[in-house]
């Protein structure tokens, strides 16, 4: 079976992924150890040094090590990722910062790397292929998505609107 | 420590880092590029069109070649003012069940045919499916660039191809020639 990608293609994503944290840490510097971000920069470092010798070793290493070898450095980078956004919500305690973060980094992130990951081990056949959507369902779970999404934007515009409106008859 | 200072002192980190992190993932997507170009796999397969033996194959002396990628006739004979015709010196198979390939059968180049070329009136080489309709144009031996044209050959499918052979009269049983065809192979 002929592989989309090479297995690095992990380790450079989590190499990004140490290094976009680094930023995030460094712009939300009040709420952490001066020294964090620089520690993100030096792991990811230490997984560009991981590919060099990768790419010096390739002949050794077959697909699965190299695989299992750029998962782990990979999954280390995810857990960092959803650390900072615990540490955010329950050490400091900014809810607000805590859910931007998960919406906007946190999932996104681990929903592409679920994709990803699943996608691949499914091709080196250590699991099973994932399920495919024929492409006829599409159109419906275009529909259906919108629809929810729709639905879900009326109720809490209206809800908005509901609360607006006690509030005002409440200083009347 | 004014509001400016710690801003500024602010802003040179986030630059430091921010050209760090460019660097590093610069140099790591060009390693993972060399990596990826330098573990794309050659590997070996069968071609899926290949050359195989038809009902005149024995008569035209065919031999088909190492992994069926060519073919060669060494008792082909032509009459002299009167045309022989060989009408399944050899087949051309694709042995895809899924996909179909795009062939084109050609006489490339004048240096492919050799010997008493002036005593030739002429050689038409043609290409037939199953139900006997010709399949592209005629090739005319002889001609440069003479082919039958691009043809789709289906899936599983195979097709004969004839040689039409007309010497000029009154030539002598010692004259020969030899021709080479190529056929191009595309798609899949």
């Amino acid at each position: 079976m002929r592989l989309p990608f090479a297995p690095e293609f992990f380790l450079l994503l989590g190499i990004d992924l140490f290094l976009g944290i680094s930023l995030l840490a460094c712009l939300l510097d009040k709420y952490f150890p001066t020294v964090i971000p620089y520690l993100y920069q030096a792991s990811a470092l230490v997984g560009f040094a991981q590919l060099l010798i990768m790419k010096d070793s390739m002949t050794i290493f077959g697909d699965m090590v190299r695989f299992w070898c750029s998962l782990v450095y990979f999954v280390i980078a995810l857990a960092n990722i959803v650390s900072v956004n615990v540490y955010i919500a329950f050490m400091k305690k900014m809810w607000s910062i805590a859910k931007i973060l998960f919406t906007c980094v946190t999932f996104p992130t681990i929903l592409i790397a679920t994709f990803f990951v699943f996608g691949y081990a499914a091709l080196l056949e250590v699991l099973p292929p994932l399920p495919r959507i024929p492409l006829e369902v599409l159109f419906i779970v275009l529909v259906a998505f919108s629809s929810i999404m729709g639905i879900s934007f009326f109720a809490s515009f209206k809800l908005q609107t509901v609360k607006s409106q006690s509030k005002k008859t409440e200083v009347k | 420590m004014n509001a400016r200072t710690i801003l500024r002192s602010k802003a040179l980190k986030l630059l430091s880092l921010l050209l760090i992190s460019m660097a590093i993932a610069a140099a790591s997507a060009s390693v993972y590029n060399y990596m990826y170009m330098q573990s794309l796999e050659i590997s070996v397969e069968a071609a899926d069109v290949r050359f195989v033996t038809g009902t005149d194959s024995t008569v035209a002396g065919a031999t088909i070649g190492t992994n069926g990628t060519y073919v060669s006739f060494n008792s082909m004979a032509g009459w002299p003012n009167s045309t022989r015709v060989y009408q399944d010196v050899a087949g051309i198979q694709n042995f895809n069940s899924t996909s179909a390939y795009t062939i084109e059968l050609k006489f490339d180049q004048a240096g492919d045919w050799s010997g008493d070329t002036p005593d030739i009136d002429y050689i038409y080489v043609k290409v037939f499916n199953s139900t006997d309709i010709q399949q592209g144009a005629t090739i005319t031996v002889g001609t440069t660039g003479s082919s039958t044209g691009t043809l789709s050959l289906p899936a599983s499918t195979t097709w004969r191809v004839q040689w039409e052979i007309k010497w000029k009269a009154g030539t002598l049983s010692t004259k020969n020639v030899t021709v080479k065809l190529t056929l191009i192979v595309t798609g899949g």
